[in-house]
């Protein structure tokens, strides 16, 4: 009569399955966490080199991911920049000159304003839901969270460099704490981690991202979250490029 | 007169050691001349004819504004009429079209500015000797169409290697920004690493499905049967498509006439400065020769012979050598670089080097046929005027004073 | 004793003597004017790609070359300046600044390279003057841009025509600026054409927030100096952790390569002529020597011992070839700055100039071409001596007297 104690096996088996979560699952939910239909915040960004380092004050609004305007109000001489993405083009509105400066795409895979970041990498729409094919390698821990660690390979038709991601999403609020990132040799390129973990309204969300390139040591672009609104309602003239120079 | 002739062409001969001396210092001359010559050129043609079944093709069509900045929109006017015309046209050995894209190639490593070739690989094959230079991988075979080649250089630059994907992107007809993923499949070495370095070739119809429509063509390489008919060819093209920008591979790359033709200006002046070598030879050996004959010279004048024919004489005597030298050095000179012509001189030795200019290691030495007859007038010119300096010598002897000395 | 005979023999047959000098004397000439011919042509070609892009020798922040962004720029202080200018066979120096930037106007833009100059000193390494095609040159106080014709015709700029520069200046600031047009060039590359923009460096300075700093020192040398040997001067002088130097070999190794092949075939060249001159020494010699006979027999039969004689010839040579090898070092000089540079004929002339080269070939006047070639041709003629020695060694002067 062992196969008696099959069926409760079996039955309990089904039960978790239906319980557990899909890798893709997971990424769906890390993803929207930072969609949402509109967003505010105040950024402070801090270009960290061996020789030198900078920090600038910006004040972003977006529209899901088609629109957003970034407006920088520290330091000085840049005061006043505006850069407006519109689906797939890049506006720069440069206040000494009084002028809105269209972005080719040659200059796309340039850096922006001296981080550690392209201008590309702003404007692409690679997500990490469509884009890769997922995979729960383990749990593990981070700033005393418990996350899973996921797996993410790119499609054969995917535009995107990478050979593959490592990210690891916490249990509780989805948040994507670390992600690494990885050529196709499987060597690590660079690296994003996300602490100072604070609410935002009704999201918790890490309110500092690190992103660093590995290749040159003591090179790192921090950017903090001063303040950070979901679902706000931003006037449609903010993406429209008569009205930059009148942002503040 | 008959008979200064046949006692000139005696003297000749009677001082074998002599005679031998200047023949063959002019046969070397004249051989060494014209061999190097024709060896210079060879290194040249190489330099030439990679370039030309590497990148440049005989000729090359695009729309006029094309060249400008690349831009998506510029393709090649008439496009159906000129195919037609180029298939009918019995001096266009193959012909390949392409699609000719700028934009920049990144990878996790870095980017850089590039030009993205689509092209039908099949054809290709009759145009360009890309598909023999590979030396990682192979070339386009079926399979996935999302296949590209790539020079060593860029290879090298972004880190790249066979079995990578290249992320490419460029600006379509709209202006809008389109992005593609390609997959290495074979790097190949030109001999010109800034080719090497900002080429990628990409496969035709796999471009077309990013355009969404075929027949979108942006260049247009081709061969003739024979590179010199290539001027008429370009001179026809034009006169039925004067719509469109048609360029022979001297026009694309001036550099190489460039060299040609400094190459020409200054195997002139090294010929020239040899036929002063040689004459300036000829004419010491033969003033010397006088002094040595000085004796029979006298008696020969004393039993009649006067300064006219003296004169004929010594002059006769210097042209006979000529006569016997020149045609014998040209045609040596012929028959070694017509040899090496066909067989072709092993440079392996020098291998090392030439292989930076993709050259492969055989010369085939050539000469026009112009430069053939220049050089051998020259040089009966040359030898003429060294005649007279020796004869002219001679004049001076007293036949008296000369019978007497030892 | 003997070379006062090899001296007085000599100056008895006044024309037998001058023949042989002359035969040695042509033969020094024409190898130093083929190799001051090959010579001046490389050092042509050298300075007209040197001279219009890169210069001899540049002087960078270590690490500039590999990634040539503005934060790899290094601040000059007048010190090394004066150090480095005088650094034998260094003429003169120039600073630039450089950096890739976008270049806008309304709907376009594109990407260029903006270089900052010092007009002044820029015309001892190029002529600026035969690249002005439209408008004037910068001049030091000009607050406006030179551009290439391909980046004026791409954005459809007349002179006074704004453009717009927008770019990553140094330690991340933003590098914004808009300048009038005051002058189109034709760098005679097309490359060059669509990508170069160039103002004063005080202006690029500011435009980058550099203040002070340059990314090239270029070093222009004196001519007929080594930029090898400056080079190594330079290494050793500086602190190489933080600059780096190069020569254009290292800047642009395709030109040293194509040289290096050609120089091959310049020497075969070389070779060649070298044995026809040899010939025609040799000709000479041998009449000499057929001519002499009859005088070696009586000497040798009236008891001069030959090795005496042998000793007499040989000295009768080494005058002879010195006297020929001087002369023809000396006459070299004049005549190669007589003849320098060659004209090229007009057709030939055109396409050179096309491409940014001056249609000449100067002839290289350096001292070294001619003391080389001479000592070479001396040696030649020693050797070719031998032949009149084995004759005088297997002499019979019975049978050398019968005529």
């Amino acid at each position: 009569m062992k196969n008696i104690y099959l069926i409760p096996v079996l039955l309990l088996f089904t039960f978790c399955s239906l319980y557990s979560q899909t890798a893709i699952e997971i990424i769906e939910k890390a993803d929207n966490k930072l969609r949402g239909s509109s967003s505010y915040s105040e950024v402070e960004i801090t270009i960290v080199r061996p020789k030198w380092k900078k920090k600038m004050i910006l004040k972003n609004w977006s529209i899901g991911s088609e629109f957003s305007s970034t407006l920088v109000t520290s330091p000085a001489k840049e005061k006043g920049t505006v850069f407006l993405k519109r689906n797939n083009e890049i506006w720069n509105y440069l206040p000494s000159l009084e002028r809105t400066v269209k972005f080719p795409p040659s200059m796309m895979t340039q850096s922006w304003m001296g981080t550690d970041f392209t201008t590309d990498d702003l404007v692409k729409q690679s997500s990490t839901v469509t884009d890769y094919i997922h995979e729960i390698l383990a749990e593990e821990t981070i700033e005393s969270l418990p996350c899973w660690k996921l797996e993410l390979i790119p499609k054969e038709e995917a535009t995107v460099v990478w050979g593959k991601l490592v990210i690891w999403v916490d249990k509780k609020d989805y948040m994507q704490l670390r992600t690494e990132f990885y050529d196709e040799d499987e060597e690590l390129v660079n690296l994003m981690i996300g602490s100072n973990i604070k609410t935002f309204g009704d999201k918790k969300l890490p309110s500092k991202l690190e992103f660093i390139p590995l290749e040159n040591e003591g090179q790192k672009t921090v950017i903090d979250y001063d303040v950070w609104k979901f679902n706000i309602k931003i006037p449609e003239n903010y993406f429209k490029t008569q009205y930059l120079s009148r942002l503040k | 007169m008959r008979q200064i002739i046949k006692i000139a062409w005696r003297n000749v001969w009677r001082n074998k050691l002599r005679s031998f001396i200047v023949i063959a210092s002019m046969v070397l001359g004249l051989w060494s001349g014209l061999f190097s010559a024709s060896m210079m050129f060879a290194l040249n043609n190489q330099r030439i004819n990679s370039a030309i079944k590497s990148q440049l093709s005989h000729m090359q069509i695009h729309h006029p504004s094309f060249q400008d900045n690349y831009d998506v929109k510029y393709q090649i006017n008439s496009l159906n009429e000129v195919l037609k015309a180029l298939d009918t046209n019995k001096k266009v050995n193959s012909y390949s079209t392409r699609i000719v894209l700028s934009g920049m190639a990144s990878t996790a490593r870095g980017a850089t500015g590039v030009k993205l070739i689509g092209t039908d690989y099949v054809n290709e094959k009759n145009i360009t000797d890309i598909h023999s230079s590979i030396v990682k991988g192979t070339y386009f075979s079926g399979g996935t169409s999302r296949q590209a080649v790539i020079g060593q250089e860029l290879a090298e630059k972004l880190k790249l290697d066979i079995k990578k994907s290249i992320y490419l992107t460029f600006v379509n007809e709209n202006g809008a920004q389109e992005r593609l993923k390609l997959k290495v499949v074979g790097i190949f070495k030109s001999g010109n690493s800034m080719f090497d370095g900002s080429n990628i070739f990409a496969q035709k119809n796999y471009l077309d499905k990013v355009f969404g429509k075929e027949g979108v063509i942006h260049e247009i390489a081709l061969v003739c049967n024979d590179v010199a008919q290539a001027k008429e060819l370009k001179d026809e093209l034009l006169v039925a498509f004067p719509n469109n920008k048609i360029e022979l591979w001297s026009e694309i790359s001036p550099e190489l006439g460039y060299a040609n033709e400094m190459l020409s200006i200054f195997l002139y002046i090294f010929m020239i400065i040899i036929l002063i070598a040689l004459s300036f030879g000829i004419i010491n050996t033969m003033l010397m020769a006088i002094l040595e004959r000085k004796r029979e010279l006298g008696v020969l004048m004393s039993v009649g012979l006067n300064k006219p024919k003296l004169f004929l004489m010594i002059a006769l005597e210097t042209l006979f050598i000529s006569l016997v030298s020149v045609p014998l050095g040209v045609f040596i000179s012929y028959m070694s670089i017509s040899y090496f012509g066909d067989v072709g001189i092993d440079l392996s030795m020098v291998e090392k080097g030439l292989e930076q200019f993709g050259m492969g290691t055989r010369l085939y030495t050539e000469l026009y046929l112009d430069y053939y007859i220049n050089i051998t007038l020259l040089t009966f010119l040359l030898t003429f005027i060294s005649s007279l300096f020796p004869a002219r010598r001679a004049l001076k002897l007293e036949p008296a004073v000369a019978v007497r000395s030892i | 004793m003997l070379i006062k005979l090899a001296w007085r023999n000599i100056w008895r047959n006044k024309k037998r003597s001058l023949i042989t000098i002359s035969a040695i004397f042509i033969a020094v000439f024409l190898c130093v004017l083929l190799r001051a011919l090959q010579l001046g042509l490389y050092d042509n070609m050298i300075n007209n790609v040197v001279g219009s892009y890169s210069g001899y020798i540049q002087i960078h922040s270590k690490g500039f070359w590999d990634e040539q962004i503005v934060d790899n720029s290094f601040s000059l202080d007048k010190d090394f300046l004066n150090e480095i200018e005088n650094i034998d066979g260094v003429s003169n120096t120039l600073k630039r600044i450089q950096s890739g930037s976008l270049a806008s106007l309304s709907d376009l833009s594109k990407f260029v390279f903006v270089t900052g100059i010092e007009p002044s000193k820029e015309s001892s390494l190029t002529n600026w003057k035969k690249r002005l095609i439209n408008g004037q040159l910068l001049t030091e106080e000009s607050r406006s841009l030179n551009i290439g014709k391909g980046v004026a015709k791409y954005f459809d700029l007349k002179i006074g025509d704004t453009l717009v520069l927008l770019g990553q200046g140094y330690h991340g600031m933003q590098a914004v600026g808009a300048y009038p047009v005051s002058g189109i060039l034709d760098l005679k590359n097309p490359t060059l054409n669509k990508i170069s923009v160039f103002m004063t460096l005080p202006q690029a300075q500011d435009f980058l927030s550099a203040q002070n700093m340059i990314t090239h020192l270029i070093l222009n040398k004196q001519e007929n100096k080594d930029e090898d040997a400056i080079a190594l001067n330079i290494k050793n002088l500086i602190n190489d952790e933080v600059y780096e130097v190069m020569t254009w070999r290292e800047m642009i190794p395709e030109l040293e390569q194509t040289i290096k092949a050609d120089s091959a075939g310049g020497l075969i060249m070389v070779f060649i002529l070298y044995m026809i001159v040899t010939f025609g020494i040799f000709g000479t010699v041998l009449m000499m020597t057929q001519e002499r006979k009859y005088e070696f027999g009586v000497l040798v039969s009236i008891g001069m011992k030959k090795i005496r004689l042998i000793k007499t010839m040989i000295y009768e040579t080494i005058l002879l070839a010195s006297v020929g090898a001087i002369l023809g070092i000396a006459l070299s000089r004049p005549v190669i700055i007589f003849l320098s540079p060659i004209k090229f004929p007009e057709e030939q002339a055109q396409m050179f100039e096309n491409l940014g080269f001056e249609a000449v070939i100067p002839l290289m006047n350096t001292y070294d071409i001619p003391l080389t070639h001479g000592f070479i041709i001396f040696f030649i003629s020693l050797i070719v001596c031998l032949y009149p020695l084995s004759v005088i060694l297997k002499l019979d002067p019975i049978k050398a007297m019968k005529i």
